[in-house]
């Protein structure tokens, strides 16, 4: 039951230092200062009550002071993913403040509720800088750029010669093959359009322009399908793509350019069609399909009923799961001297995104991080995570990668999510600034600002789509989506909206991933749809594109400045990202620099104000301080040019309909 | 020389309502009645004649109310929020009276407040509207905001009222200033959901008491004042709703 009548009187918001010091998530064995409001002295005796998975509990006195109720507790020693109430006395009996509206605010109620999140995460765990700094470019490889020595076609021959029925589109804007083409009736990826390494290497320049700092590609292992998640040869790069050499010669050019390359390791599972596995027979080797208990391999798969009854990931047979705690797959895939994870970095990759971490146990995604950074200590391990990388819950158990010791940072679908929700009006700008303040608040700040920001990738459709239709992709059979056809007035909707989604992925903490072709105006739903030949679509954004990554170049405040986030009117959203005093939140050195990013998403101008002072909106108080200090009084946008006023850090708007600003202050 | 013009001021009492099938039809008991003469600075108080003259002893003690209390109007010894409700009424019924059609009294009727108790006008054109010409919530509200203007000194004078006292002189504009208080946090809300620390800063009513200055920075459609106050005690409602504000 909720007790509403004290309720205003008696409030707690982790957003403010006042009741939550330090804000955010906070280190093991780290102090920490919690407190609530009791405006009207109701309370007699108050405890704090902090609890968190397997039966964790731990219960804390609070003592009145000027009045607030506080207690300083020292955070547990595990890194953890906890909740905390307030067990309040009062004359009439007993209540609890607990969390509500966004976990953010407290409610009183009879009983306990939902607490309030405090992450507590691994004393002394840090993130590559360099990768927090990035701007990130995701390619399919098959299909980003061909290169004229026909390499592909050798590759496709390869294959071919291996007993695959592959298809080679000769004409590169052809579409991609979507209908069935197996004998049980279902959609197996086996056209390629020949992408190569060689073409990347083409197009550096390109992607350099669009101030990108590493690239991100998805799997490029030999293997048989178009997108390669179901590895054949861990270690061999695929023949359709380039020679070993092509791919250690791209990643050397690209590092000229100041661009790192990082790869995509799938490593839950194999494809049967595999050195390892060998079901069709298709490789010299003994595997544990066609060897049975005599393949060394034998052991990475769960038979149920040796051959053809095994564990395979999602069902897909040809994809069978491998059990990551078998000594001869840990070793060859990751500890082993020259094992797969090392190998890759030694040939010139600077971290891995791996492949449905979820899937993955804790201690062998702690095993792998151990590897990547005994072999390249700068290097970045991203998960595929598509929650809350904190509170994520996957086959029984709380998960522990976001918390240190594992991963450095996840895709951040959720981000996706929001902001696709604010821009298709199924949201309001209250709604996106409560989810990016609680990013703010719960992930541990290494791998907040080191967050994967998407709006597109081969998983999901473009962005471009989703904002020009509003369709939920997931709805539609793969058929439906073939046919359908994005008319253009609502890619002109899309595009308009596009600029705003890309203007918020560059101004918030973490990094933002362009995922290729929708700088270019690219349509595509679901996969395979999404992952169409890089092409220009009717209204391409890469001069947009290009002025967010400029701008990301040339501010440190864009890259690693503290954040805050602002909602002054329903259609527009406002993020605050500044530097001062010549150090980052992670006390590197910046240059000092206060940007605003305000949005609108409407149909209409609006004026507006924008409270930049405000003091639950992300900032600590000692940067709110030194942003007053800075006394702000005007502001020029870094896109567009336009001025703009600023007193007493209210910033005066006039937004024009479907915009985006990025305001220098000074 | 003209005759001066009269209209009665009603003081105290207490508020009936009752739901009916023409709306809410409000009702008073125990009032005291006081008649207004004379315009501006020159207004005066006088009793009304007596209704009941068949019942002189009745007659006699309600008269004798009224005597007393315009007796005291005139001589202001009464608190300043009395003496400005009884302009702010007298004001506000003969503007309406005036006005062959009231959703037009704006083009005639226009009035600056400065946040303190004159600013009380502002519920009682609120309850004339409502009760009297049975105008509807949204339409009443957009009238008394086009024909108010506040202006806040540079010093503010007016420290809050207590709610009850505004009730005791009537209680329909307590009861609609609580309103107003109510829908204005409403909106805080919605943009601070959950966040009472702030929505309490901006809140009309606080502790029972009533601030005058909110209330008209809630309510008027023009808001002239000082860097300062838009920087502080004014920002969140300045935040919210920044096109009604000028800076002087």
């Amino acid at each position: 039951m909720i007790i509403s009548e004290l309720t205003p009187f008696i409030t707690h918001d982790p957003a403010r230092e006042r009741f939550h010091r330090p804000l955010g998530a906070v280190e093991t064995r780290a102090p920490l200062r919690l407190a609530f409001s009791d405006a009207r002295s109701d309370v007699r005796s108050a405890e704090l009550v902090i609890e968190g998975d397997g039966g964790f509990e731990q219960r804390w006195e609070m003592s009145p002071e000027g009045g607030d109720w506080c207690c300083t507790v020292t955070v547990p020693e595990e890194p953890a993913a906890l909740w905390y109430n307030f067990r309040l006395t009062l004359e009439s009996g007993e209540l609890w403040l607990s969390a509500a509206y966004g976990g953010r605010f407290g409610q009183l109620m009879s009983t306990k509720g939902e607490g309030f999140r405090l992450t507590v995460y691994e004393r002394g765990f840090r993130t590559p800088e360099w990768f927090r700094r990035s701007v990130m470019y995701q390619i399919f490889p098959d299909r980003f750029a061909r290169d004229a020595s026909g390499t592909a076609r050798r590759g496709v021959e390869r294959h071919r010669a291996m007993g695959r029925d592959v298809k080679y589109h000769e004409d590169w804007s052809e579409s991609v093959d979507w209908q069935p083409n197996s004998a049980d009736g279902f959609y197996f990826p086996l056209d390629f359009f020949g992408g190569t390494f060689k073409g990347i290497e083409e197009k550096l320049g390109y992607i350099a322009s669009l101030g990108v700092g590493v690239i991100y590609l998805n799997p490029i292992v030999e293997a048989r399908s178009n997108h390669r998640y179901d590895a054949g040869d861990y270690m061999q790069p695929d023949q359709i793509l380039g020679s070993l050499e092509d791919f250690e010669r791209l990643c050397a050019a690209a590092k000229e350019r100041g661009i790192r390359i990082m790869l995509d390791g799938v490593f839950s599972h194999t494809g049967a069609d595999s050195v390892y596995f060998n079901r069709d027979g298709r490789y010299p080797s003994q595997g544990a399909y066609n060897a049975g208990p005599a393949s060394p391999y034998y052991s990475w798969y769960d038979f149920r009923k040796w051959p053809d009854e095994y564990r395979c990931w999602w069902n897909f047979p040809d994809l069978p799961e491998v059990n990551e705690l078998d000594p001869g797959w840990e070793k060859l895939v990751i500890t082993g001297e020259d094992s797969v994870v090392k190998t890759w970095l030694r040939r010139g990759a600077e971290g891995w995104r791996l492949d449905v971490a979820d899937e993955l146990p804790d201690g062998t995604l702690a095993k792998i991080r151990a590897a990547v950074k005994a072999e390249k200590p700068e290097a970045v391990v991203l998960g595929e995570v598509w929650e809350d990388a904190v509170t994520k819950f996957s086959y029984g158990a709380r998960r522990k990668y976001a918390l240190g010791g594992a991963l450095d940072t996840v895709m951040n679908y959720p981000f996706r999510s929001a902001v696709l929700d604010f821009l298709c009006f199924r949201t309001n700008s209250w709604a996106l600034k409560g989810f990016l303040i609680s990013q703010r608040l719960h992930y541990p700040q290494p791998m907040y600002f080191a967050l994967m920001n998407l709006l597109s990738s081969h998983d999901v459709e473009r962005a471009r789509t989703a904002l020009a239709t509003r369709l939920d992709a997931r709805s539609m059979t793969r058929e439906q989506q073939a046919r359908f056809i994005v008319s253009d007035s609502q890619d002109a909707r899309g595009a308009a909206m596009q600029k705003l989604a890309a203007a918020l992925q560059f101004a918030v903490p973490g990094v933002p991933c362009v995922y290729y072709g929708d700088e270019t105006g690219m349509n595509g739903m679901l996969d395979p749809f999404n992952r169409a030949p890089f092409t220009e679509g009717a209204r391409p954004l890469t001069d947009w594109y290009r002025a967010l990554g400029a701008a990301h170049a040339r501010y440190d405040a864009l890259k690693c400045g503290s954040a805050a986030f602002f909602a002054p009117h329903p259609d527009v959203l406002c993020v605050l990202r500044c530097v001062t005093g010549g150090r980052d939140c992670f006390g590197s050195e910046a240059g000092d620099g206060v940007l605003l990013c305000a949005v609108n998403r409407s149909g209409a101008e609006i004026e507006t104000v924008c409270d930049l002072w405000l003091d639950n909106a992300g900032l600590t108080g000692a940067e709110l301080k030194a942003l007053a200090e800075l006394n702000l009084t005007r502001g020029e946008c870094v896109l567009s040019g336009e001025g703009v006023e600023v007193e007493n850090g209210l910033v005066k708007l006039r937004l024009p309909a479907e915009s985006a600003r990025l305001y220098i202050l000074h | 020389m003209g005759k001066k013009r009269k209209t009665t001021v009603y003081f105290g009492g207490t508020a009936h309502e009752l739901w009916t099938e023409r709306g809410l039809e409000v009702s008073y008991t125990g009032r005291t009645a006081v008649v207004a003469e004379g315009e501006g600075e020159d207004m005066r108080a006088e009793a009304p004649e007596p209704e009941r003259a068949g019942d002189v002893k009745a007659g006699y003690n309600e008269l004798a109310r009224c005597l007393e209390l315009a007796v005291r109007l005139n001589a202001r010894a009464v608190s300043p929020l009395s003496q400005a409700y009884f302009a702010a009424s007298a004001d506000v019924q003969r503007a309406l009276e005036d006005c062959a059609d009231w959703r037009r009294l704006p083009e005639s009727f226009r009035r600056e407040v400065y946040g303190g108790a004159e600013s009380i006008a502002l519920a009682e054109l609120l309850r004339c509207l409502l009760d009297e010409k049975r105008a509807g919530w949204d339409e009443a509200v957009a009238i008394v905001s086009a024909c108010f203007t506040l202006h806040l000194p540079e010093r503010r004078t007016g420290a809050p009222v207590p709610l009850p006292a505004v009730e005791a002189l009537q209680p329909r504009d307590a009861k609609l200033i609580a309103v107003l208080n109510e829908k204005l946090c409403a909106r805080l809300w919605e943009a601070w959901p959950g966040d009472w620390l702030r929505i309490g800063e901006s809140a009309i009513v606080r502790d029972d008491e009533a601030d005058f200055a909110m209330l008209a920075a809630a309510l008027c459609s023009r808001v002239y004042c000082t860097k300062e106050e838009l920087a502080c005690s004014l920002r969140t409602l300045y935040t919210l709703d920044p096109a009604r504000f000028v800076e002087i």
